[in-house]
């Protein structure tokens, strides 16, 4: 009990839609009349959440109902789709807004990091941006002095220091205010995914920063779109589903249940007939498959896109630990898993799947599948290799 | 219970629905006085940023002011100012009601040239208002250095001015001033985010302010009834009246102007941060 730095108890946060107008204060007062006439609300909505308060078709509720503790030192993955409520609880947390019912109680300095960069004046200088920024983030004069030459190697910018920023390009300006961001250290980090931005080199510096101040002790709440990044950097997850606690264990049990979660929702809103739907529950079962038959590994969805035509191009794979080792040195989309399911849709035909699988196993991946549009699996595996021995059969239906 | 209790005395902040709109958090703002200082610097330095004449801004724009006021009100419209030179009468008017505008336009901003930083960082809101008042002081200090070196060079040519121990008042005046920016400022800032449109009524409505306010004449030239009586309602009168007088010798100070006037700032300051905290909860969710 002693070591929970974060209590979120029955926290509820509701907001109201549509323009402010006139015309809500005439429903509203509408409302009020009829009920005190003791006549049906005209404007009631079906959704009631509180029976006490007077309802309203202008009122949603983000959140609902959350209950939560995190001990210190946890680095929790937050996932959910958009809309599930995430940004809300982050905003509750950072006291940027204030919650509707329940409390938050917290424990320790807390550094919530929504956007990199805020409070940037493009008149002043980098250095006096970087105290600028620094003081906004709650650090004290002493503390930016003693980190500021850090900033500054961290950033790679030390000769534009005095240069007023909005000369700067916009890959500098984004490094410097990671920079700043990067050594706030406080007891309780709260951290958008997206924040890791610049060019490829840059962005591996910033998760390696973001692995750093996570091995230092620190309790992190990540929210982050991808399962792997969370199976990467945290130890737990907790998963929002419409504004609702879903799940919260660890990383890997949450992000399974993300993952299903996903590819349900793969089934029920893809257009009928169409053999993607087919295809998305495939790829939904063959990552719990691996999952659970694999052990010491990871599992790597290398790209989830939504089209406007509603196709969903997912690759899965297992990596081994071993393999996670090495892979850290490379940029992670030269290295191939160990085991690599590929699928085919109308976005990337059966050849040139083939050809990804060719280059897979020559680059150590041991077999290479292909989920065909009609639900049958292509094994291929590298000759010589051990071939896998799986519960799955070469059509899954 | 007891543990319950310890353990709630153990949390850093606890985050709850309702806090009482009287709320002003006097420790937090304290704790943030840093950032207050590197909102002042960055104020201050960006305002006049690359223009020809940089800070000299801040004294030309009394001194055309007060040139155009002598030349249309004391000379054309021949306006008494009591016996004081014209320059430094209207100076003086200048620069006090110079610094509660600029406390009024500033702190009314507040929320909507803000919106970005409140949307993803908490500070006490209050900060940047606070921030906005110990810029325009700056400002304030300048132009008065610009005041006293003309009044210098007035005293030394014999003009029937007499300064004394009177000019203590001076903080006092500032402070008032300061709180009514502060709460006017708050006030409309807290409508301005519901209703956008009243920031246009803003200029417009501090200008007519200043004419009713005895900048470009003598309260003494108003006429007893129920003119004078308004104007008593007014509480920037009495402040420019006790600056006209401490510094000069010439002014209409009673007792009673100066305490209604100081009840109606006291009132805008209390209803001001009540409106500010009001909307500081709400303004994520609406702006």
């Amino acid at each position: 009990m002693s070591d929970v730095v974060i209590k979120i108890e029955n926290l509820s946060k509701k907001y109201r839609l549509g323009v402010i107008s006139r015309q809500m204060l005439v429903d509203q007062i509408e409302s009020w009349v009829a009920r005190k006439l003791k006549r049906p609300d005209p404007h009631a909505s079906v959704f009631d959440h509180q029976t006490d308060r007077m309802p309203t078709p202008y009122d949603f509720w983000a959140l609902q109902d959350i209950n939560l503790e995190i001990k210190k030192g946890d680095v929790v993955g937050i996932m959910g789709r958009n809309g599930s409520g995430k940004s809300t609880l982050l905003k509750l947390l950072s006291r940027i807004t204030a919650p509707t019912e329940g409390r938050i109680s917290i424990r320790g300095r807390i550094a919530s990091l929504l956007e990199v960069g805020t409070g940037f004046n493009y008149e002043l200088t980098g250095k006096e941006n970087v105290y600028l920024n620094g003081s906004i983030l709650g650090l004290k004069q002493k503390e930016i002095d003693d980190r500021y030459s850090r900033i500054v190697e961290f950033a790679e910018i030390a000769d534009f220091m005095e240069t007023p920023v909005k000369r700067y390009s916009s890959g500098m300006r984004v490094r410097l205010a990671f920079a700043v961001a990067a050594h706030l250290e406080p007891e309780i980090l709260i951290l958008d995914e997206v924040l890791a931005v610049g060019d490829a080199k840059f962005q591996e510096k910033c998760l390696n920063r973001i692995s750093e101040i996570r091995d230092s002790g620190t309790t992190v709440l990540f929210v982050s779109h991808s399962a792997q990044s969370v199976l990467d950097l945290c130890t737990h997850g907790v998963l929002l589903q419409e504004g609702r606690l879903v799940a919260h264990g660890t990383a890997r049990e949450v992000t399974e249940k993300y993952l299903e979660s996903l590819h349900l929702s793969h089934a029920e809103d893809a257009l009928s007939g169409a053999v993607e739907s087919h295809v998305g529950l495939q790829a939904g079962k063959i990552a719990q498959l691996l999952a659970q038959q694999l052990p010491d590994g990871h599992l790597v969805f290398n790209a989830a896109i939504e089209t406007p035509d509603g196709i969903r191009t997912i690759d899965v794979g297992w990596i081994s630990n071993s393999r996670m080792k090495t892979m850290r040195t490379e940029p992670t989309w030269s290295a191939a898993p160990d085991i690599s399911v590929a699928i085919v849709s109308r976005k990337r035909p059966v050849q040139e799947a083939e050809i990804d699988n060719h280059f897979l196993l020559k680059s150590g991946a041991r077999e290479a599948w292909i989920v065909m549009p009609d639900g049958t699996l292509d094994r291929r595996t590298q000759s010589g290799g051990p071939r896998m021995q799986l519960a799955i059969g070469e059509k899954i239906s | 219970m007891n543990l319950d209790q310890t353990e709630k005395n153990t949390w850093t902040t606890v985050i709850e629905p309702r806090v009482s709109l009287f709320h002003v958090p006097w420790k937090e703002i304290w704790e943030y006085r840093e950032l207050i200082m590197r909102m002042v610097h960055r104020d201050y330095v960006s305002r006049y940023k690359q223009t020809f004449f940089g800070s000299l801004w801040y004294l030309l724009q009394p001194l055309f002011t007060s040139l155009m006021f002598t030349l249309v009100f004391s000379n054309i419209a021949k306006i008494s100012t009591g016996g004081i030179p014209p320059m430094l009468f209207f100076m003086a008017g200048t620069v006090c009601w110079g610094y509660f505008s600029a406390c009024v336009t500033g702190t009314a901003t507040t929320f909507i040239s803000n919106s970005s930083l409140f949307d993803k960082v908490y500070f006490p809101r209050l900060v940047v208002p606070i921030s906005q008042l110990i810029v325009n002081l700056v400002g304030f200090v300048m132009q008065m250095a610009l005041f006293l070196g003309f009044y210098v060079w007035y005293a030394w040519h014999g003009a029937p001015i007499s300064m004394g121990w009177r000019i203590i008042v001076l903080p006092v005046l500032l402070i008032q001033m300061g709180a009514l920016g502060l709460g006017v400022g708050c006030f409309v800032s807290a409508i301005t985010t519901r209703f956008r449109d009243l920031q246009i009524l803003l200029t417009f409505f501090i200008q007519l302010w200043m004419y009713g306010s005895c900048v470009v004449y003598p309260l003494s030239l108003v006429p007893p009834g129920p003119i004078h009586t308004l104007y008593l309602l007014n509480p920037m009168v009495s402040v420019i009246e006790a600056f006209r007088y401490a510094f000069m010798g010439q002014g209409t100070v009673t007792l009673f102007e100066v305490s209604i006037s100081f009840v109606v700032s006291i009132i805008t300051i209390f209803v001001g941060v009540l409106l500010f905290n009001k909307t500081e909860r709400h303004c994520v969710d609406i702006l």
